[in-house]
């Protein structure tokens, strides 16, 4: 198991759980579709790779390195 | 919401409200345009609508005032604007909800949905499908009978499926049935725990933790939270829903090839700056100034000698009303008409950027350099906006998760060079700096960038630390909005600017003559030859510039009348000179005989950088008190004075000396003095350093 912030990019993993997020931010996450089970693939990262673009529910998300961290994946 | 007179106010508030509720960018505001024939900011962008909107619409012969709300992912907030829509939904239980839903994305957005039916909520499902080929097909009966409310294909670009959509806006209320999955929740174990009745709504809310509703039910300690549980009852529910109603093509949506280069770790940020290049490239240098001179001549030979000829007839040559005319309306105002062009374009740009799908790349590319100074690369949304008008850019400061955040974007917004301040830098610097004034304007929006930039990191060190943001943002598809929406912008933003030239610029420059022409005995000054109201207002000030480099009170007065709107400073200073264009001014700035001229190139430097960064316009200073306080709307101005002024003190300083020194010995004296100022902040942080952490960074 690792961190979504640690997938290659383009390669498709299970979300497995979170950890030590914030309410809200879980809360939205959850909102937007990733749950556990839910296949997602790192589409691609800023420059300094403090963001990450995934796919996930057959569409884009962007969110913060600080959060994929929390995202468990398979 | 729109602000609305007394009388009108009550006039709706008359009327059943509908309101318009689904995920940013699904096309409510383009269905809140079609069904109320109105002309609403639009745009291919998370979170265009940061507030609620409202107007009376036809429905099929009665009356329903429809309610536009900033777009929401669920009944929880993340953001300020997500707050206005859910508070108002929360408040508005009984009322009909249009759940508008994105064909391409109707997995997801399906969620909110399923929110809306535990809130009771009667929805009416509106699938917007606006492309040819969608990415999924729905068997829209099917969809109906599993979910229990009317559901409806609407077109809300073209209109279609408008007719059904009205009908079924005009049924009566029906409350939907609950949704099986809410079964698996064990809902009645939270129900039954509280000494207080709550609903199935209420129970999902502890579930997922919702602040407000525990705040509501006075629970301190949530024993009950288990937000995944409750996503994974919903999410399981629309798979059924998939597996039975939806076809999906299994394309991801939003994704494009293009995307491999703009989104490039390397190149993204390169390319975005090469597109805002072009973009200041074609609107100021090439495609606006030719525009810019042809309307220039144009007016010039028309409106300008007909009005000349009309005036010295009827008023005679020396009459006040005829120097009235010609010199407060057609040369004040005639001069900044003169940059239509340029600012029609510069909207032009800004919104086919906005409607491309672009903006949500340039955030994720910058979210790195932003993040860094204690913003996100959803402010790269509001600063460039800034570059358009201040004060509507202010207001998507919205899009901030938290409070910190959002004050620090909407206070830096104002540094940005807006539209307004253009036509300063273009007469005044092209007088002084000829063809290099290319790179003088280049200079001074990258300066308001550079200076927004360390104030960032400063307020950001200090009194507004921001939460780390989550930076959660919706990648929508690239689209191109057609010719004849790009006409559409292009019109509106050209009347907009027509109509602020016709009320507030004619009546400000009327008011900064009739006080530039009379005396305090009402004297018409020309003729008196005593010192005129404006000349002892503006003589008051003058010195507080004077170090600046531009201590005449023409340039105080201009300065002062310039809080009203930016496009008054170049329009007082051609009225003061008596000229009526661009090419005209120019002149009349280096001869000292006129009431606003330059001394050197170090004084008109200083004056370009202290009109950038002095002070907001009225109407930003309006928006800011509404949305951040007037606390910090006051400290915010403070600072911004200050900041201009030692700015343009420095500038002032520096080019004199480049004048008497030359370039190279001052930028190598300034080079060294950051040098020395850098080493001695790094040995006095070594020194007070204990000494067992000197050069280890084990621990932060």
């Amino acid at each position: 198991m690792l961190n979504l912030c640690d997938a290659k990019t383009n390669k498709q993993y299970v979300i497995e759980g979170f950890e030590n997020l914030p309410t809200n931010i879980l809360r939205r996450l959850c909102d937007l579709g990733l749950t556990k089970g839910q296949s997602v693939v790192v589409s691609s990262r800023s420059l300094l790779k403090k963001a990450l673009l995934i796919q996930v529910r057959g569409y884009l998300l962007s969110l913060k390195a600080d959060i994929a961290k929390g995202v468990k994946v398979k | 919401m729109k602000r609305k007179t007394k009388p009108q106010q009550r006039a709706i508030e008359h009327f059943p409200e509908v309101l318009l509720v689904g995920n940013p960018n699904t096309g409510k505001t383009t269905l809140f345009n079609k069904l109320t024939s109105s002309n609403e900011h639009v745009g291919n962008w998370h979170g265009v609508t940061v507030d609620t909107k409202a107007k009376v619409f036809d429905c099929l012969g009665q009356k329903r005032l429809l309610v536009d709300l900033p777009g929401i992912y669920s009944l929880s907030a993340l953001s300020f604007e997500e707050q206005v829509a859910i508070d108002y939904i929360r408040a508005h239980p009984k009322t009909k909800i249009i759940n508008i839903c994105d064909l391409n994305n109707i997995q997801r957005n399906l969620a909110l949905t399923l929110g809306l039916i535990e809130f009771g909520a009667d929805v009416i499902l509106a699938v917007n499908c606006m492309d040819k080929r969608p990415l999924n097909r729905v068997d829209y009966g099917a969809l109906e009978k599993e979910l229990g409310i009317p559901v409806v294909e609407v077109n809300a670009d073209k209109g279609h499926g408008f007719d059904s959509l009205k009908k079924l806006v005009l049924q009566p209320f029906s409350q939907p049935p609950k949704p099986k999955y809410l079964k698996k929740l064990n809902l009645h174990s939270i129900k039954n725990s509280l000494s207080q009745k709550i609903d199935d709504f209420f129970a999902v809310k502890i579930m997922e933790g919702d602040e407000s509703i525990l705040k509501q039910c006075q629970i301190k300690e949530n024993k009950f939270l288990d937000i995944q549980k409750v996503a994974e009852a919903r999410f399981d529910y629309i798979a059924f829903l998939q597996q039975r109603c939806i076809h999906s093509s299994g394309k991801v949506y939003g994704k494009s090839l293009i995307d491999k280069v703009v989104l490039n770790r390397f190149l993204a940020f390169p390319i975005f700056l090469l597109i805002l290049a072009g973009i200041f490239y074609l609107t100021f240098f090439s495609l606006g100034e030719w525009l810019s001179g042809g309307l220039n001549k144009l007016l010039d030979i028309t409106i300008g000698s007909w009005t000349q000829q009309i005036c010295f007839a009827w008023f005679g040559e020396s009459s006040w009303l005829t120097h009235l005319f010609c010199d407060a309306i057609i040369g004040g105002v005639g001069t900044v008409v003169g940059f239509l062009p340029q600012v029609g374009l510069l909207f032009l740009f800004l919104s086919i950027l906005e409607d491309s799908g672009y903006l949500s790349r340039v955030a994720f590319a910058s979210e790195d350099i932003f993040g860094k100074i204690g913003l996100s690369g959803k402010s790269v949304y509001t600063l460039l906006m800034g570059f358009g008008c201040s004060t509507t850019a202010v207001l998507t400061a919205r899009n901030m998760e938290d409070k910190n955040s959002k004050i620090k974007t909407a206070l830096l917004t104002p540094y940005m060079s807006c539209s307004a301040k253009f036509p300063i830098y273009v007469v005044i610097g092209g007088a002084f700096f000829g063809a290099s004034n290319v790179f003088v304007i280049m200079g001074l929006y990258l300066l308001g960038l550079v200076v927004s930039i360390i104030l960032s990191l400063i307020f950001e060190k200090t009194v507004l630390k921001s939460k780390a943001q989550s930076f959660i943002l919706e990648f929508p598809p690239y689209r191109y909005g057609g010719v004849r929406r790009v006409l559409k912008v292009l019109w509106t933003n050209i009347k907009q600017f027509l109509i602020r030239v016709g009320s507030l610029l004619i009546s400000m420059n009327v008011i900064v003559w009739l006080l530039a022409n009379f005396s305090f005995d009402f004297s018409f000054v020309p003729q008196s030859g005593k010192m005129s109201m404006l000349e002892g207002f503006g003589k008051v000030l003058a010195p507080i510039f004077a170090p600046l480099g531009f201590g005449s009170w023409g340039v105080a007065s201009a300065l002062v009348a310039g809080i009203i709107a930016k496009e008054v400073i170049i329009s007082s200073i051609a009225m003061f000179n008596g000229v009526s264009n661009e090419s005209q001014i120019g002149a009349t700035l280096h001869d000292s005989a006129s009431m606003v001229y330059f001394s050197s190139s170090a004084s008109v430097m200083s004056f370009l950088v202290f009109s950038l960064l002095y002070l907001p316009c009225i109407s930003t200073m309006v928006v800011l008190s509404k949305e951040i306080g007037k606390k910090w709307t006051f400290i915010g101005i403070a600072i911004q004075f200050v900041v201009g002024y030692l700015t343009a003190l420095f500038t002032f300083n520096t080019f004199r000396a480049f004048e008497a020194f030359g370039v190279w010995p001052v930028l190598g004296v300034i080079f060294a003095f950051i040098i020395i100022t850098a080493s001695i902040f790094k040995v006095v942080g070594y020194i007070k350093k204990p000494k067992a952490c000197r050069g280890c960074n084990g621990c932060k």
